[in-house]
């Protein structure tokens, strides 16, 4: 439990979009183009860390039966300062961004985080939580809308001026439409698993499949030496949609 | 009891001080907001408009009645009125499109932006924006406003590939500004030419179009 572990692990163990399965929706939605990815990413970023200071220190006033509406209220404040913010100080970011700002507040990682995490931990940790998941998210959104825009569109669009064109390449058009979200996004998904699961298997321990998929659909682990089994953690991690490794 | 009116007083105690940190946040950021939307608004008028030295806000003229005006934006250099932009909106695929117009006195389109296409699809309708596109109705006479249409529908405009709606709607926001601004020429430079320049110049009521 310390600042450093709680920042590093929304960064790669517990990141958001490809281990915590979360915020998959503005995920699809936003990553046609880097620049909006890491656009989306960081005013999600603002949200969640405000979120979880907050939450953290009223957590001792919040009735446990009114936590959810209390969340919500205060997520859809950070919100809606944040767009307002935006639409005058960034104002053509938040044109590109249009209405998945105000989309931020369904985002399932801002409230997963508050009633997972921020809701029984100290300002602090809850800072260094909101951060490592926000940069996590931040990262993860950017390398989808990577793929997508490079694949679809020739480009990458850091930001705004900062382009890099590949010349003779005639993109393949899917990608920047709807099908080309879920196929980035799920072949980035797979890509992440394998690696967790050579990593793994190198440094000899079971593998972890992503934290809200159920032990016994996933095909990481070698027959007979499963997580579960091995680890003898079921249920210690703290899950942002309940005990996704129960057991079966 | 006491659990429910704790659960109450929280909530309310919440929602109040959310509330005034919105209305405050809100009160502070409208100045820049309206601003910053008062220079795109300038710049995008600026980039279909002859080079000008005059404040089109200012020098902007509104024609019809209260609720339903067009606004009808002059360009001015050194005194001499060089150009006209007007506004027109339409349906594109997925959203409203807004367009501005820029007319040369004699209603020759100058230029053609492309305000508000935020619904179209990314890499597809959203190519409208795009100067291969808009390029096609420069030149085009308001008395000819027919050929503002895509080469499909009897135009001389070629659409985007793969996104004839949204081009279709960008070429009739620009055909109705043509007709609306050949239908008020003689109104326009009228009121261009009279001394008091920025009343509301409110032609008769037949003289409208709906």
């Amino acid at each position: 439990m310390s600042f450093r572990r709680e920042f590093l692990k929304g960064l790669w163990a517990e990141i958001p979009i490809f281990r915590v399965l979360l915020g998959m929706c503005p995920t699809l939605a936003v990553s046609t183009s880097v620049e909006n990815g890491l656009g989306m990413g960081l005013a999600a970023t603002m949200v969640l860390v405000g979120s979880n200071v907050l939450v953290a220190a009223l957590r001792r006033w919040i009735p446990p039966k009114v936590r959810i509406p209390c969340y919500i209220v205060i997520a859809a404040t950070l919100v809606t300062v944040v767009d307002l913010v935006m639409n005058a100080y960034a104002h053509a970011l938040h044109k590109s961004l249009g209405i998945f700002i105000p989309l931020i507040v369904v985002n399932c990682i801002i409230l997963g985080r508050a009633e997972a995490f921020a809701g029984r931990n100290s300002v602090g940790l809850s800072l260094a939580d909101g951060l490592g998941m926000g940069i996590g998210f931040t990262l993860a959104l950017g390398s989808v809308a990577a793929v997508r825009e490079l694949l679809g569109n020739g480009t990458l669009t850091v930001w705004r001026d900062l382009k890099v064109n590949v010349p003779g390449f005639r993109p393949w058009l899917l990608m920047i439409l709807a099908p080309g979200a879920f196929i980035a996004l799920g072949c980035l998904l797979a890509l992440m698993n394998r690696v967790n699961a050579v990593l793994a298997r190198r440094a000899g321990r079971p593998c972890p499949p992503p934290l809200t998929a159920e032990c016994r659909h996933c095909i990481l682990c070698p027959p007979g030496r499963t997580w579960l089994e091995s680890s003898g953690e079921a249920g210690r991690t703290e899950q942002s949609r309940g005990s996704a490794l129960s057991v079966p | 009891m006491k659990e429910s009116i704790r659960m109450l007083a929280v909530l309310t105690a919440l929602t109040l001080v959310s509330a005034a940190l919105l209305a405050t946040v809100h009160h502070w950021t409208a100045g820049p907001i309206e601003a910053a939307a008062q220079r795109e608004k300038l710049e995008a008028l600026r980039r279909v408009l002859p080079a000008c030295d005059n404040d089109l806000l200012a020098d902007a003229l509104r024609f019809g009645p209260e609720g339903s005006s067009r606004t009808v934006y002059v360009a001015r250099h050194l005194g001499q009125v060089v150009g006209f932009a007007l506004e027109a909106e339409s349906d594109g695929y997925g959203g409203p499109l807004r367009v501005a117009v820029g007319l040369t006195p004699e209603g020759e389109v100058h230029g053609v932006i492309v305000i508000q296409a935020d619904r179209e699809t990314p890499g597809l309708g959203s190519r409208v924006r795009e100067a291969a596109f808009l390029g096609a109705f420069r030149g085009l006479r308001s008395q000819e406003a027919r050929a503002a249409s895509l080469t499909q529908d009897g135009g001389r405009v070629e659409a985007v590939t793969g996104a004839t709606i949204s081009s279709r709607g960008v070429a009739r926001a620009v055909r109705a500004s043509l007709e609306w601004f050949a239908h008020h020429q003689a109104d326009i430079h009228r009121a261009v030419q009279s001394e008091r320049r920025r009343e509301v110049f409110v032609p008769p009521p037949d003289e409208v179009s709906p």
